[in-house]
């Protein structure tokens, strides 16, 4: 029988989840190894994210159980069709989190404040791909950042850097 | 010290276009997203996000915020940031000329888009002998003010520059014999007691994991230097594989990729054959990766070889990725040869005159350096 961990989120829900799936957080399995975690564990994580974080994780730990299981044989062109099926699931996921992108952000905090490398870092990747191609302008607007650069230190940058700036 | 500006940075920049756009911009409610604002906020996840983005984003960032120009100067930005591919290759012709020039190919998109020119302006700067290249290793170029005596440094002088950033350092005078020099903490310091290389022909050094590693093309046995301890000595690798119908080949090149050695071993003489080892990770074997047959490849290809009885190509460099390939010089043309459909794609017309295509035939190519993009300090 696997041991289960109750997580509590930010808005009280219950997620029952087991010990493999959630250990993948760092900051749960030292909170379970340092005995912290009986009973519920308290997450300063929304239930509608924690929903999400729990979906990436089942289907990391989804893909190395079944790794484990494998014998050699055949297993090379298991594993290419695995990398296929993880391909497709993470598209379906990323698409998902593209189109609603307070979900996204939310998910990138939570993974940081888990501390989930894996999964930080696929949400940096598509955070960076959101952007790549636009103007320090849109940016600032996008994240309600302050211009505190004189209009002389602009000019410098942009002149150090002509080549960037070009469309 | 910044180099001066080449024609493509005096090109000022239109800011009209978005101002236009931000005013467009002003008059569509924005929502923002507070999540994004609080993700951004953060110096870590900041500085994740960018180190994931295209150079060119990179620079254009830096006008974003204070901040952000901070975060994208750290160190650690420097070292989160890895480059995708070979973006590029230097190459000489005109090795005979008192003024060698000095080509550079694209071979990555974002490059080719943005028309890097920046090596241009090094090599008119400031030495009428114009600035050669001695090395290149992981993004950074080992420069020298006089090209024909680029191996002595008594007489000339040594830069280190970084071509993505366009940042250079001229580099202490040394005395003699042949040294290293490695960064730290924003000055570049001797490393370790000088050696020799008297009577060696070797491979330009490669940097891995930790040593610089060097390949002694007579005897065909390594030898390092480890960059932490600041000791020197023999390596123990195994010797690249050599058969009795191979004696004839010679080791061609020799360097890294994401901690993996490889080497090509070719002959020129009678049929042209190329092969690709990569070195097994426990480091017990050199293992074949490719094989090309050229008469093979010139029957396949007769459009781009032209109708001759006797063929010429000459290895410039392996340029590794999801669709590896080996960048080939034919007369007429400079080519990618792709592993995976072997197939060839002309990335450029290149004529040689007849003293380069001569040393061609009988030394190899001997001067060409990768450009990879980094963002280390020089």
């Amino acid at each position: 029988m696997a041991i289960m961990y109750a997580l509590k989120s930010s808005d009280n829900e219950i997620f029952e989840v087991e010990q493999k799936v959630i250990e993948q957080s760092e900051t749960i399995k030292k909170m379970i190894e340092d005995g912290a975690a009986t009973g519920e564990i308290p997450l300063q994580v929304s239930s509608k994210t924690l929903a999400k974080v729990l979906e990436w994780c089942k289907q990391r730990q989804h893909k190395t159980v079944e790794n484990e299981n494998d014998d050699n044989k055949g297993k090379r062109k298991k594993e290419r069709d695995e990398d296929d099926d993880i391909k497709e699931w993470e598209n379906k996921f990323s698409d998902e989190l593209k189109a609603d992108k307070d979900v996204l952000f939310d998910l990138l905090l939570a993974s940081n404040y888990l501390d989930l490398p894996a999964l930080l870092s696929f949400l940096c990747q598509l955070v960076a791909d959101m952007v790549a191609g636009k103007m320090p302008e849109e940016i600032r607007r996008m994240f309600n950042i302050e211009n505190d650069f004189t209009p002389e230190e602009e000019k410098a940058i942009t002149a150090e850097h002509g080549w960037a700036f070009q469309p | 010290m910044t180099l001066g500006t080449s024609p493509l940075h005096v090109q000022s920049f239109s800011n009209e276009r978005y101002y236009v756009a931000e005013v467009v911009l002003q008059k569509l409610t924005i929502s923002l997203i507070p999540s994004a604002v609080e993700a951004i906020e953060n110096d870590d996840l900041l500085q994740e996000i960018l180190s994931r983005l295209p150079a060119q984003s990179v620079f254009k960032f830096k006008r974003v915020a204070k901040r952000w120009q901070h975060l994208i100067s750290e160190p650690r930005f420097s070292e989160l940031w890895k480059p995708k591919c070979i973006a590029g290759l230097f190459f000489v012709t005109n090795w005979y000329s008192h003024y060698p020039t000095y080509n550079f190919m694209p071979l990555d998109n974002e490059i080719k888009a943005t028309k890097m020119l920046h090596f241009k302006c090094l090599t008119a700067n400031e030495n009428p002998c114009g600035i050669s290249i001695v090395q290149s290793c992981n993004g950074l170029l080992l420069c020298c003010s006089n090209y024909h005596n680029r191996r002595d440094s008594t007489c000339c002088n040594y830069y280190v520059y970084n071509p993505t950033t366009n940042k250079m350092r001229t580099l202490p005078r040394l005395q003699n014999s042949e040294r290293k020099m490695t960064a730290e903490t924003g000055t570049w310091r001797l490393s370790g007691d000088p050696f020799s290389f008297d009577n060696l022909i070797l491979h330009d050094g490669v940097y891995w994991s930790g040593k610089i590693v060097w390949l002694n093309l007579q005897t065909e046995t390594f030898f390092s230097f480890d960059v932490d301890k600041e000791e020197y000595g023999e390596m123990l690798l195994p010797k690249p594989p050599i058969e009795d119908e191979w004696r004839h080949y010679k080791i061609k090149y020799f360097n890294e990729w994401r901690g993996n050695l490889n080497l090509i071993r070719y002959s020129n003489t009678g049929k042209m054959q190329i092969y690709i080892f990569q070195l097994k990770e426990e480091q017990s074997e050199w293992i074949i990766k490719h094989h090309i047959d050229g008469d093979k490849l010139m029957r396949n290809n007769a459009h781009l070889f032209g109708n001759q009885d006797r063929y010429f190509l000459c290895i410039l460099s392996l340029v590794h990725g999801e669709d590896s390939y080996l960048v080939l010089y034919i007369p007429g043309h400079v080519v990618a040869y792709h592993f995976r459909n072997k197939k060839i794609r002309k990335l450029s017309d290149l004529t040689l005159d007849l003293d380069d295509q001569h040393a061609l035939s009988t030394l190899g190519w001997t001067d060409v350096h990768q450009y990879i993009q980094t963002f280390s300090h020089v």
